[in-house]
């Protein structure tokens, strides 16, 4: 069996986009306080949500990096071969 | 949470509450709850005390006697023989036990007596036992007619002795707090009090010779009950009248026995119609061939609902979620929602489908015992009154009384104007 070997680079991009993710999960926090008039102690009460909702944006995302990058693939052989 | 449900056994929980109504503010407007803050039940001495009329309601305010610390049973009646010997076993045969109530009376060392023969009885009992200087604890309804609870109300001012009429959800704690809570406002202002009682069985007793089916079967019968009103509906008429702070000013109603035609003379089936001061009404029914809405008593006002029986309180808005579900939901409608396209002009009102939130997170308490229990202090105290006790007994009786005539005569009843 091959081993699958995930660059700590990789990593790193990972977890920056799920940084990414839940800094916007964070500021959809802060625009639907402002926009329902709810409370701003929200922001700490719900966070358990915008950690929920952070990452479902990152799962929703890695599957649009997925489509793209298939959808990229062809060019990339092409590519490699040309060179 | 409330403080006197910190409690884990009995004795905890009586000293739990009785510390927790000597702190609080709701002595002013629950003043029976004063037997509680007494320390005669803690200082270990004990009410002597008799019970007459051990049937199967007698029996379990029998068991609860024998159960409080603060109550030595000294003597058992009952004239059916088999209540008779079942009130000897239960005690021991450590009490004395007689057949004739007015022995009962005779003894000194009986400081008061539980009443808990059929409705019927109640009232000579009762006058007898206060012309005897006993304080008195009678089962509910209070008595077969209006004169009669008249009567009886009379005796007791004048012997000076406690009267307790055993509508026991003035002890319970759910409704304790229910009451304070919507006394400050919880539901807004109260405009309909809505209250059912369902069963599904022909609510009578096995008799073991034709000639007792009057004797044991008397809840049946015109002349010894009002059937599914003294025995059923004058629990949440009490609760009612108490909750609301008043009498009802009239009422009117219909009844019949559809279902159960075996002779009985007492309906099966009741509906009526209390009218309070300010236009507040008590819708209220009953029957015994279809026990799908169980019992009931439901107060309503402009922001909410208590469901106590259920124990539950339903404010009429529910609490505005956080923004970020309020986001969320919203993109979620817009999202998956469909469009129509024409539909219904009118879409129907049904009722809130969300569950509320309890009255008490936890209110398993055996409210008869707790009525026991502070009856019994009373009596220890030889105090005149339980205040505000003995009225709630007397009034719910009439209530119940009116609803019963207004049926009966197909009629308006008013208040009578000769209650006290």
């Amino acid at each position: 069996m091959q081993d699958i070997v995930i660059k700590g680079k990789t990593i790193r991009r990972e977890l920056f986009v799920l940084l990414v993710c839940i800094i916007i999960a964070f500021g959809l926090n802060i625009y639907s306080i402002i926009a329902y008039h709810t409370e701003w102690k929200e922001l700490f009460t719900t966070f358990h949500l915008v950690l929920l909702l952070g990452l479902v944006i990152y799962l929703l995302l890695g599957l649009v990096r997925l489509l793209i990058k298939g959808l990229l693939l062809p060019f990339a052989k092409n590519r490699k071969t040309n060179s | 949470m409330n403080p006197i449900f910190d409690a884990t056994s009995r004795r905890d929980f009586i000293k739990t509450f009785g510390k927790w109504i000597g702190s609080s503010a709701v002595l002013s407007t629950i003043p029976w709850l004063s037997a509680f803050a007494s320390e005669a039940g803690a200082s270990g001495q004990k009410a002597r005390m008799a019970i007459i009329g051990v049937g199967s309601r007698g029996s379990g305010l029998l068991l609860n006697m024998l159960a409080a610390d603060n109550i030595e049973v000294v003597a058992v009646c009952d004239n059916y023989e088999p209540h008779y010997k079942k009130a000897i076993e239960m005690t021991g045969g450590k009490a004395k036990a007689f057949y004739d109530y007015r022995k009962v009376l005779e003894m000194k060392e009986v400081d008061a007596v539980v009443v808990a023969t059929p409705l019927y009885e109640h009232a000579d009992i009762v006058v007898d036992a206060f012309s005897a200087g006993k304080h008195v604890l009678c089962e509910k309804s209070m008595a077969r007619t209006i004169a009669d609870c008249t009567r009886m109300y009379r005796a007791h001012k004048a012997a000076g002795k406690v009267m307790v009429i055993g509508f026991q959800r003035m002890f319970h704690p759910r409704y304790l707090h229910a009451y304070e809570q919507i006394k400050n406002g919880a539901i807004g202002q109260v405009t309909q009090v809505k209250a059912f009682w369902h069963r599904n069985n022909d609510w009578r007793r096995p008799v073991p010779s034709p000639d007792l089916e009057r004797k044991i079967n008397w809840r049946m019968y015109d002349e010894y009950s009002c059937g599914l009103m003294t025995e059923l509906a004058s629990h949440h008429i009490q609760v009612a009248n108490w909750f609301l702070g008043m009498n009802p000013i009239k009422v009117s109603g219909s009844g019949s026995i559809n279902y159960w035609k075996d002779g009985r003379e007492v309906y099966d089936s009741v509906n009526l119609v209390y009218t309070y001061p300010g236009g507040i009404h008590l819708n209220y029914d009953s029957l015994i061939s279809n026990k799908w809405s169980g019992l009931e008593i439901e107060f309503r006002g402009d922001t909410g609902m208590y469901q106590m029986e259920k124990n539950k309180h339903y404010p009429e808005k529910a609490a505005t979620p956080a923004g970020i579900r309020q986001l969320i939901n919203d993109i979620e409608h817009a999202v998956f929602d469909k469009i129509p396209i024409g539909g219904a002009t009118w879409i129907p009102e049904t009722a809130e489908n969300w569950k509320g939130q309890p009255v008490l997170n936890d209110d398993t308490v055996d409210e008869t015992f707790l009525q026991i229990y502070g009856f019994a202090n009373a009596v220890i105290e030889d105090k005149k009154e339980i205040p505000g006790y003995a009225e709630q007994g007397y009034h719910a009786g009439i209530a119940t009384l009116m609803g019963h005539n207004a049926m009966k005569n197909d009629e308006i009843v008013y208040w009578p104007e000769e209650v006290l």
